[in-house]
């Protein structure tokens, strides 16, 4: 018992903690804008960690500044799928479960097309890199340099994007769309702009969340899925479309992951994250922080 | 200022407006009064852009806004301020009023326009950083018409402004529509307060069924034996 306490697995859950933010982040803005359901949400993270692995293993720089290639490339794309294939899902649907269905449909393929692309192009077997390995002495734990650096910029990037959604126009008008889109339309927001945006801030954020994970897990063309699962685990425990909540989220859903495997055995982390789904859906859907929403 | 002519819209195969024309002149306050399902709020949402129009036009200052998305529309200076307000209930009362002029040419002068605002409601200024959905209905439709206003528009569209106010609120309500017209904005109003509406308004028409049944100045209106024995109980 005396492990549980260390300052590993502290450090472990914290690290998990930041991941699981940066992902649902964007999940949870795409969901909250536009009703979208993106399940090819952790292919993106799984391009931003092969983009990490090659930009490492062929040309020396590490993912601290490939992150940055990854933040742009998969905003790039994040807005090429959005003016391509959601646009027209949005246009072509009446109703909000239209939305959520086709949408969900349409992303799965995307997510198909992407794992087998990788898998054809980079065969499918794990690949990973030694990178800031070397052992740091905190006090009386000690920690790899490299999980103290994906918390620190995990930390650092969910930061940004709490005082970006709380204090810039463009965080403002992102979060009217999200609250009464209707009354976004009337006050002049551009709404196809912000919800570019949204697109673009999302699979950015994913994308750099990938550099990050490659330095602790090997990439794999398949290593995406149970983030996507992850995140969506996370943005109905904090709420969907709620920014704050989902980092909260994405601790409490880090910290059962982490010590409840602890407690028990690795074959148990899946037991445990869809048992935290199913429970929450049973008896809280609103979130965990959530009122209970109006039914209009 | 705006000119709707022949304007029919709906919502896919059902049609609310029949062939609506009407007028709002600058610097008037132009009321649309009628019974409720008489389709005045789909007029007003067609206006802004919310509700696609099948056929006919709508002009503002002599431009043809078919094409224009509603954040265009607030661009060239219209407001609308909804039915049932749709004020941001999570977001604080300054944050409603940041909001409001998030289109570009309202930016400059924000500072200034919050503070006219405050000046003009000096309740909202109390509740600055309250979440909206906090305020009362009162105070909720002073935020919607400040929210409003903070875009800068030209013309105000009000739908149902006093709507669920208590009546002294919903006095003070009308002399503050009378005050925004003294400050230059035009203001074309929606309301089922019939009796108070034709005492501020300049012009007004009445819409039953989609159609406009009647229209002149308010004045005649409120004289007007038809309209005082369907609409005023008279």
């Amino acid at each position: 018992m005396a492990d549980l306490l260390s300052g590993q697995l502290l450090i472990a859950a914290l690290v998990l903690a930041g991941i699981y933010g940066l992902v649902a982040l964007g999940l949870n803005l795409i969901y909250g804008t536009m009703r979208l359901l993106n399940v090819a949400h952790g292919e993106i993270l799984m391009l931003g960690g092969y983009l990490a692995y090659w930009c490492f293993t062929l040309t020396g720089v590490g993912p601290i500044w490939s992150m940055f290639l990854a933040l742009v490339l998969a905003g790039g794309f994040g807005a090429v799928v959005y003016r391509t294939l959601c646009r027209r899902v949005l246009r072509s649907a009446r109703l909000i479960e239209q939305i959520e269905a086709n949408s969900l449909l349409v992303l799965f393929g995307v997510s198909i097309i992407l794992q087998n692309a990788i898998a054809l192009s980079f065969t499918a077997t794990a690949r990973a890199y030694p990178y800031l390995d070397d052992i740091v002495r905190i006090g009386g734990f000690q920690v790899t340099a490299d999980r103290l650096v994906v918390l620190g910029i995990g930390l650092a990037l969910c930061f940004a994007v709490i005082l970006f959604f709380r204090f810039s126009g463009t965080g403002l008008a992102i979060r009217a769309l999200i609250e009464q889109p209707d009354a976004a339309h009337l006050v002049g927001v551009d709404v196809e702009r912000m919800r570019t945006i949204a697109f673009a801030l999302g699979f950015g954020i994913a994308g750099v969340a990938g550099c990050l994970i490659s330095m602790l897990e090997q990439v794999s063309p398949f290593m995406g899925f149970p983030f996507t699962i992850a995140a969506f685990i996370v943005i109905i425990l904090g709420g969907l479309g709620n920014i704050a909540g989902g980092l909260a989220g994405a601790a409490v859903l880090a910290l059962i992951e982490v010590y409840g495997v602890a407690l028990t055995s690795a074959s148990m982390r899946s037991i445990l994250i869809y048992g935290v789904f199913i429970a929450i859906l049973v008896w809280r859907p609103q979130g965990l922080f959530g009122r209970r929403s109006v039914v209009r | 200022m705006l000119e709707i002519d022949a304007l029919t819209a709906g919502y896919g195969e059902i049609r609310v407006l029949e062939r609506v024309s009407l007028d709002v002149a600058e610097g008037s306050i132009t009321a649309l009064v009628g019974s409720n399902g008489a389709g005045k709020t789909t007029l007003m949402r067609a206006v802004a852009g919310l509700v696609p129009v099948s056929g006919g036009r709508i002009a503002l200052e002599g431009a043809d806004l078919a094409s224009a998305a509603p954040s265009e529309r607030v661009e060239r200076g219209l407001a609308l301020v909804p039915e049932g307000r749709l004020i941001f209930p999570g977001f604080s009362v300054e944050e409603n009023l940041r909001i409001g002029a998030i289109a570009p040419h309202a930016k400059a002068g924000r500072a200034a326009r919050m503070a006219e605002m405050y000046a003009l409601f000096p309740i909202l200024e109390q509740r600055r950083r309250q979440p909206g959905g906090t305020l009362s209905g009162g105070e909720q439709q002073m935020l919607a018409i400040a929210r409003g206003l903070m875009s800068r528009p030209r013309l105000l569209l009000l739908d149902e402004p006093s709507l669920g106010l208590a009546p002294a609120i919903a006095q003070s309500l009308f002399d503050t529509i009378v005050a925004i017209r003294g400050a230059g904005v035009t203001v074309f109003v929606v309301e089922q307060d019939i009796r108070s509406t034709l005492e501020i308004a300049d012009t007004a028409y009445v819409l039953e069924n989609g159609r406009i049944a009647l229209s002149g100045t308010a004045a005649a209106l409120l004289q007007d034996p038809q309209v005082r024995q369907a609409y005023l109980g008279l």
